[in-house]
């Protein structure tokens, strides 16, 4: 009987593991129903120019097959939300294309993965990344983060396929030589932009306040906001009162604020990637009683968990943000999140949403060049002049870096409860 | 000085969370002579439990934290009953219980990322939250009330392991497994007890861990440290889990405010390995050793 019991329970766990994550790795219920077997025929991720140039020579003979759009978010672990809320965004909004016949009469085969690893693992986006080249994707969409970015825009520019990441350190789309990287177009600000307004703002409009930082040390987008807002902040003249550094999935951070605090800073700047490490951080400066210390943080703040889980102790907090997650123009996208995926108990954020801004892009590359011939999708972008988002309105793209033009940023503070906008803010 | 004494506290108040689980775990490695790599999720559970029965039941944090140590138990007792029964049935190497274990800490958290979502979520009790100053130090009323229960809980197992029949079936099987059994105690029962009071030592730990930080499905990775605690202080030992507990949390701290964080786990796994090397029973452990 026992034997029994313990079959039933394992077939269980077994079965809830494969209703639980059937949709990773595999084509999600959007796909279209006729999507193509993968190819026998290996790609050489690592095929020099000469392939690349074989490829854009020979444009693909577009017919009614399906359009292969791969996505790969975080979507699993403590951080899966930078994952998961943008991968729903993608799949409703390509339930929509498909129910509306498509983009030039074909159906979207999209494809969602989920590349986290184990205490920052991150390996497997380039697993993905080879995966979805081999298979033929057309168009290749996220990660989030730059440090998988980078590995991933390095393969798609090597095999040619379009890529479009949310990541926002320059050396997505710029390789280590100050090369543009080709086929790599970015759905949202770079982070030097972003630091770059944010410490003009608290020099210039809050009075140049004396600012402490507490940095993780273990991504590149995190090193790159402290290097440039210490930077910037400093040749301003502002004074940066100490620096102290945190790893990867770290939640405690008493001792590092308690040594920070004795500089009497103002502020405590995270450049977090994640928006628990800032709660948790608010949360323990008010239990050590550091009350005249606030913190500065990023727009991963622009989300209603954080709010959730530090509550109070977020009054007085600041971020930069590139699109506010309580603007009217999400009014419609939170309405259906809610209503559809709300029970995921994961709220929609900012990051989530200028991850959606990659469909967006997707959509305009495919249907301007009439193709998805990866030679016209890129031509399209770069011609492009005008364009909404789901985020904001750009004015098209840096040929030198593939940075969006045209992007504004927004200020906001914790005031009674809520982030409150203070107002758009461009560095003088 | 004030300083210090504030990193001190710290350091005790995060050592107090690693020596109830290191208390778990050496309880079953001392009868079981294996890790249960599943205590992480037991943690896990135990928070959730206690956080949904104060937003959901209205009751008070006490009593939670009471029901989230009873859940965190039962969830133990049904791994026990469920998964490590059936393989020690079978007489499998200790290794395969090990790794049963890890794959419960990776598939419960996804499991339950998938019924409630991957957000962070406050502890809802504003009492726990309010910061005491003595002296120059602030201390949160959790922090004071994780290190009494922390205490009240050592002492009340010490009771029941030293004082009560079922806790002498425990030395016992923890002496010798096979003997006890011949003997007539039913190995059964200790397991089941052993596992229920792992279990609820770490749904207490989960609900501290909750207070201090938050609930949240990946929060039973913390109990990694629990189990280098649990080897540092000597597998099976209790005492030597609750010495170790509290010195790698203290260690954990200085390191990371006097030194850097860059090196603070870099020194905790580097204290594991030393032990292990010099002392491979750990600081208060017996000495065992396997036929190589």
């Amino acid at each position: 009987m026992k034997k029994v019991v313990s079959l039933v329970c394992a077939s269980a766990m077994i079965l809830s593991l494969t209703a639980c994550f059937g949709g990773s790795g595999s084509t999600s219920d959007t796909a279209a129903p006729a999507a193509p077997a993968q190819t026998e025929t290996k790609t050489d991720v690592a095929a020099p120019a000469e392939s690349k140039e074989e490829q854009a020579e020979a444009p693909k003979d577009d017919s009614d097959d399906p359009i292969i759009i791969g996505f790969m978010g975080w979507s699993s672990g403590p951080d899966a939300m930078y994952g998961l809320v943008p991968q729903y965004l993608h799949e409703y909004y390509f339930k929509n294309v498909n129910a509306n016949g498509g983009w030039l009469g074909r159906p979207i085969d999209f494809r969602t993965y989920d590349i986290s690893g184990l205490d920052g693992d991150f390996s497997e986006a380039v697993n993905v990344a080879n995966k979805l080249i081999q298979a033929g994707a057309d168009i290749i969409m996220g990660p989030s983060n730059s440090t998988q970015g980078k590995a991933v825009a390095e393969l798609c520019n090597n095999a040619g396929v379009l890529h479009i990441p949310s990541s926002p350190a320059q050396a997505v789309t710029v390789d280590d030589n100050g090369a543009v990287r080709e086929y790599t177009y970015r759905s949202g600000a770079t982070l030097s932009d972003k630091m770059n307004t944010f410490a003009n703002y608290m020099y210039h409009e809050c009075g140049a306040p004396r600012i402490a930082i507490l940095y993780e040390t273990t991504q590149v987008d995190c090193v790159d906001m402290y290097q440039t807002f210490h930077d910037v902040y400093t040749s301003l003249g502002g004074e940066i009162t100490g620096v102290s550094t945190y790893q990867i999935n770290d939640i405690e951070f008493r001792a590092q604020i308690t040594s920070l605090a004795e500089a009497n800073p103002d502020y405590i700047f995270m450049p977090a990637m994640a928006y628990k490490e800032l709660g948790f951080a608010a949360m323990q400066i008010k239990e050590l009683g550091f009350d005249g210390i606030k913190l500065l943080g990023t727009n991963v703040l622009d989300n209603q968990d954080v709010i959730d889980q530090a509550g109070a102790a977020l009054e007085g907090s600041m971020f930069l943000t590139e699109g506010d997650v309580n603007d009217e123009r999400f009014a419609e996208i939170r309405e259906w999140y809610d209503e559809i995926y709300g029970i995921n108990g994961m709220a929609l954020h900012i990051d989530g949403l200028i991850a959606m801004n990659e469909a967006k892009i997707a959509e305009y590359a495919v249907t301007t060049a009439g193709s998805t011939d990866v030679e016209a999708m890129k031509k399209a972008l770069d011609e492009m002049t005008d364009l909404e988002l789901v985020t904001t309105h750009i004015d098209g793209y840096d040929p030198e870096t593939h940075n969006l033009k045209g992007i504004g940023f927004t200020i906001k503070k914790f005031e009674n409860g809520a982030y409150v906008s203070q107002g758009t803010y461009s560095a003088p | 000085m004030n300083t210090f004494l504030q990193q001190l506290i710290t350091g005790i108040s995060i050592g107090s969370i690693y020596a109830l689980l290191a208390v778990g775990y050496a309880l079953v490695f001392s009868v079981f002579n294996f890790s249960n790599f599943g205590f992480g999720a037991t943690m896990m559970f135990g928070a959730f439990a206690a956080y949904y029965v104060i937003l959901g039941l209205k009751l008070p944090l006490f009593v939670s934290i009471l029901l989230g140590m009873a859940a965190a138990g039962v969830v133990s007792m049904i791994f026990e009953l469920v998964i490590y029964r059936p393989m020690r049935k079978k007489n499998v190497m200790r290794v395969y219980l090990m790794i049963a274990g890890l794959g419960i800490n990776i598939f419960a958290p996804n499991f339950m990322l998938q019924i409630v979502g991957g957000a962070v979520k406050g502890f809802p009790s504003d009492w726990a939250r309010v910061t005491m100053t003595v002296g120059s130090v602030n201390i949160t009323r959790s922090d004071m009330l994780a290190l009494a229960m922390s205490i009240a809980l050592l002492a009340l197992l010490w009771v029941f392991l030293y004082k009560t029949r079922v806790g002498l079936g425990i030395r016992a099987s923890a002496f010798d497994t096979r003997t006890a059994a011949l003997m007539g105690i039913n190995v059964n029962v200790v397991a089941s007890a052993v596992f229920l009071f792992s279990g609820a030592a770490a749904g207490v730990a989960g609900c501290f861990y909750g207070m201090k930080y938050s609930v949240y499905p990946a929060m039973g990775a913390v109990a990694t440290k629990g189990f280098i605690a649990s080897t540092v202080g000597g597998l099976g030992s209790l005492g030597g889990a609750v010495v170790a507990g509290l010195l790698l949390g203290f260690l954990e701290t200085m390191i990371a405010s006097y030194i850097s964080t860059t090196y603070r786990d870099l020194f905790a796994y580097a204290l594991l390995v030393i032990v292990l090397i010099f002392l491979p029973g750990g600081l208060m452990g017996r000495q065992v050793h396997d036929k190589l």
